[in-house]
């Protein structure tokens, strides 16, 4: 009878002392675990390093054995399973971090990756605007940027270049104060043909640092494809200045001078300069297609023309008779234009690029509407 | 105001028989107090059955999920060289199913399971399983739960009813502990343990598997067994899909209970000397194998979770299966002490898997992933081996935490199960019991047996009186029964009886009064025709015979029953 009242206090003390036993136990247990995990995880990192992937992936996997709920290790895993082309496993552990941690950036990311390179755009774009709208450990505004950046290419891939431009303009919106990062926006920009957007986001990067020289070149591409030659000429020659090995920059930068002295259509000219540079402009490619004719050993004098040059020649003789009508008759410089832009297209098909001159003459008729 | 309105109302039941064995109304309270104190219990120490076990693997095997070669070849076979020593002299008790020992307690020992078994299993186990031998730890939490239970109650000498409830209590306890999943645990020990839904005992039983799982989260973390990867049903057409695994599943718990079936008694059967050496035995054979596949030895949830996420070809996940079938069957066959629980879960994922993947390679358009195929094939092969329909089925729902899964695990549970039952009539717990020399009580045999009811053993309703009427006018439908006593109704719902002699006495000066004012009838119980007839014949009592009553109008006879009908109807049965 008295064991058994004195038998809940024993129990009490049995289960104290159990208590503290467990605790003991269960908390060397999970120490060493994660200890495991992270000795696994930086051995799987450094076969990863050594491009060992196969002892890399199985490292992991024993890292992840150990620590099952700590989503670095599985998100590692499943970049090394993609880096080996094991996308299928890689999938299964990137749709079990999505759906335990659906605002994780990078689990969406890898996972729009995975989906753009196995082709399913609805899945992929879905997956990156998540990751765009998802949780950064840090560097948070960047990451959004770039991840935006990575879509409008993939769009672009898909030919849905008004869907690219839109992220891009979001991107520009948002792009933190670096003006690598601008830049990076803004040749995007161009490439999806929103030159004023882009001339505005180099500009923003030449706020932050105006002897960016990728900037300054981006904004002379900008302003030169948006037609604005003579901001173009202005940030091209500063681009030249800045990297004088950059002969892109420098070809087109002379050409957006020869358009600046060669075009007959630009604003504030007079009646009789624009006949004068329009009779230039045409004597000019007459005589480009001389050379031309000559270099391929077309007699363009021939009487019974039977060629494009030769056509064009005799076309443009005819014209060179008018010339002095030229200032009198707008429509006639318009035909005479046509014919100096007619005569550039066909020489730089039959003859190759010539002169900044001819580039700027193919612009010109390239703002004037003219398909190449 | 008639005589009868006084027991118009009184309860139908009659008093109970008073049992010997029944609880003091003191014990309740401190039995359901009782059963949260052996859940805390079980907790702790089913975690740190868990580290030892863990600690035992990283020690002998090392951390690696594939240790080196010499490790794998020699770790199991010495441990089983010592497992086989030791339990042959010293933990003679722990060899077998902790999920019999403990229905032995419940049915044959009062609840008793020796404290020293409790601590043979944790030590053995966490060696055996911790050395590589392919077995789970449930089983052994298990009884490891049942029998700190049972050590209690004793101490407390707690009736002979309650310490026989204890047991499983403590069962549901170190089983919710070891599987992070209370329903599971409740379900099983209902199904398998109990084999009965009561409120007292299903209390009990919930208070202690929560109780231990609360204490297992909090020592352990709540990271998960294994990680579920996501799943929804995209096309009913995928159930075509999980019928085939359900029948793949069907086929591998066959296998791997006929194995044991006939390896058991096998081994049991070979000389004593034998028996010392079996585990070292059977621990060569499993460190051969996981030389070349590491993956079948000790409980496997890793690879379970590597399975899910479609690491291994079909091919690879088939070998697997059939391999750990091999494995388990030579562990648990040897007596090495272990639980099937996991072995059985790790051949359900790769077979399961194994389908799903083979399923993929033939139809590539399928987008169920292979991970869903995993999960539903450990939910076939624990309907299929274990034969607990509802825990299979709400095991997979609570370890995936996903009710989309729900259908393929029913259809594919249910065709395993089916599969099972028809080539394999009786079940493991069962087999493995008569194995042992034990007659207990079969779950699925009572779960399954015909309830004989009332309307089975029932006479034809005899003429009955009213309160009412009128003796003279009443007297002629009954004066030529051959029964003595006879039916009075109140018109209400009560049953009366009425000897006929008494009747027959007031023939001359009553004739035309209402029998209410002749006579006082003694009131009777009623019955319905759906009751179990054993219902009846607890409420039958001295009475010749009982009125069976409408449900929707209990003073509309359909039948009566007399203690002859009821023995007829057994005998008909």
């Amino acid at each position: 009878m008295e064991r058994k009242r004195l038998f809940p206090a024993f129990l009490a003390v049995a289960t104290a002392g159990m208590f503290v036993v467990t605790t003991f136990a269960s908390g060397a247990y999970r120490t060493r675990r994660q200890q495991l995990a992270r000795e696994w995880y930086t051995r799987g990192e450094a076969e990863l390093s050594a491009g060992r992937s196969e002892t890399a992936i199985r490292n992991l996997r024993t890292a992840l054995a150990y620590s099952r709920d700590d989503p670095r290790y599985s998100l590692r895993l499943a970049e090394a399973l993609v880096s080996a082309g094991r996308t299928d496993e890689a999938r299964s552990h990137l749709f079990y971090l999505a759906q335990t941690q659906p605002g994780d950036a990078m689990v969406n990311l890898e996972l729009a990756r995975l989906e753009a390179s196995g082709g399913d755009v609805s899945e992929a774009i879905r997956y990156y605007r998540n990751a765009v709208y998802g949780v950064w450990d840090q560097r948070s505004e960047y990451h959004r940027v770039e991840v935006r950046m990575e879509l409008a290419r993939f769009l672009m891939q898909h030919n849905d270049l008004s869907g690219a431009r839109n992220e891009l303009v979001s991107a520009a919106a948002d792009v933190p104060r670096d003006p690598a990062l601008y830049a990076s926006v803004g040749k995007l920009l161009l490439d999806v043909g929103d030159f004023e957007q882009a001339l505005e986001t180099f500009r923003a990067a030449l706020n932050l640092d105006p002897r960016s020289a990728e900037a300054v070149k981006g904004a002379g591409q900008a302003a030169y494809l948006a037609a604005d030659y003579e901001n173009a000429a202005r940030y091209l020659r500063r681009a030249v200045t800045l990297n004088r090995d950059d002969q892109q920059a420098e070809q087109l930068m002379a050409t957006c001078e020869s358009v600046l002295a060669h075009n007959p259509y630009l604003r504030g000219l007079t009646a009789a300069e624009r006949a004068e540079r329009a009779a230039a402009d045409l004597n000019r490619a007459l005589q480009r297609l001389r050379q031309c004719a000559e270099h391929r050993g077309v007699d363009i004098s021939a009487s019974a023309p039977d060629s494009r040059l030769q056509r064009l020649n005799t076309a443009a003789k005819a014209l060179h008779a008018t010339v002095s009508r030229l200032t009198r008759d707008p429509e006639q410089l318009d035909r005479a234009m046509e014919v100096v832009f007619d005569i550039e297209a066909e020489v730089v098909r039959s003859c190759g690029p010539g002169e900044p001159a001819d580039a700027a003459m193919l612009r010109i008729a390239h703002d004037r509407g003219r398909q190449p | 105001m008639s005589i009868f309105d006084n027991i118009r109302h009184r309860p139908r039941r009659l008093q109970p028989a008073v049992d010997a064995a029944a609880p003091s109304p003191r014990e309740e309270p401190v039995f359901l107090v009782l059963a949260i104190v052996i859940g805390v219990l079980s907790g702790m120490a089913v975690v740190c059955f868990q580290v030892a076990i863990e600690y035992t693997r990283l020690y002998l095997l090392g951390s690696s999920l594939h240790p080196s070669s010499p490790r794998v070849f020699l770790v199991p076979a010495a441990v089983g060289l010592i497992i086989g020593v030791v339990v042959m002299k010293v933990f003679t008790r722990v060899r077998g199913s902790g999920v019999n020992q403990t229905k032995a307690a419940l049915y044959i020992y009062d609840g008793y399971i020796p404290f020293r078994t409790v601590i043979g299993k944790f030590l053995l186990c966490a060696l055996a399983i911790g050395g590589g031998h392919s077995l789970g730890p449930e089983d052994p939490s298990l009884q490891i739960g049942a029998g700190l239970a049972s050590y209690i109650s004793r101490r407390l000498r707690l009736s002979r009813d309650k310490l026989r409830l204890m047991a499983p209590v403590g069962a549901a306890a170190g089983l919710a502990a070891a599987f992070n999943a209370p329903i599971s645990a409740v379900l099983f020990v209902i199904e398998e343990v109990i084999g009965r839904w009561s409120a007292g005992v299903l209390g009990a039983v919930v208070l202690s598997a929560i109780s231990s799982v609360v204490v297992e989260r909090w020592f352990m973390g709540a990271e998960p067994l294994f990680r579920i990867p996501p799943y929804r049903l995209a096309d009913p057409g995928e159930l075509i899909a999980y019928a085939i695994l359900g029948v793949a599943g069907g086929f591998a718990s066959l296998v791997f209970v006929k194995l044991i079936a006939w390896l058991r008694p096998f081994l049991k059967t070979r000389p004593r000397w034998t028996q010392y050496w079996q585990p070292a035995a059977a621990g060569l054979i499993v460190g051969l194998i996981g030389i070349r596949f590491p993956q079948v030895m000790g409980a496997g949830y890793e690879y379970i979770d590597q399975a899910m996420h479609n690491q291994y070809t079909w091919e690879l996940l088939g070998i697997l299966a059939g391999l750990k079938i091999l494995t388990t069957a030579l562990s648990f066959t040897s007596g090495t002490p272990g639980g099937m629980f996991a072995p059985v879960l790790f051949m359900g994922a790769m077979v399961g898997g194994a389908v799903g993947s083979f399923e993929h390679v033939i139809f590539p358009h399928l987008t169920v992933p292979v991970g869903a195929y995993a999960l539903v094939g450990m939910g076939a092969l624990f309907a299929g081996i274990m034969r607990t329909p509802m825990t299979s089925v709400f095991m997979i729902l609570e370890v995936s935490g996903n009710y989309a899964i729900i259908l393929p695990v029913v259809i594919s549970n249910a065709i395993a199960y089916l599969i099972s039952r028809t080539f394999q009539p009786t079940p493991i717990f069962d087999l493995l019991s008569r194995q042992d020399g034990l007659e207990l009580p079969s779950m699925e045999e009572e779960r399954e047996q015909r309830i004989l009811r009332v309307e089975d053993a029932m006479q034809a309703p005899l003429p009955s009186l009213h309160h009412d009427e009128v003796l003279g006018t009443a007297w002629p439908r009954v004066r030529d029964l051959s029964q003595q006593r006879v039916l009075l109704s109140d018109g209400l719902g009560a049953w009366f009886m009425l000897d006929k002699s008494a009747l027959a006495a007031h023939l001359n000066d009553g004739r035309d009064r209402a029998i209410s004012e002749l006579l006082k009838p003694v009131p009777l119980p009623h019955v319905y025709p759906d009751q179990p007839l054993d219902f009846a014949l607890r409420e039958i009592g001295e009475w010749p015979y009982l009125p069976v009553v409408h449900r929707a109008d209990p003073a509309k006879l359909v039948g009566v029953i007399a203690v002859s009908d009821i023995v007829a109807g057994y005998r008909r049965s």
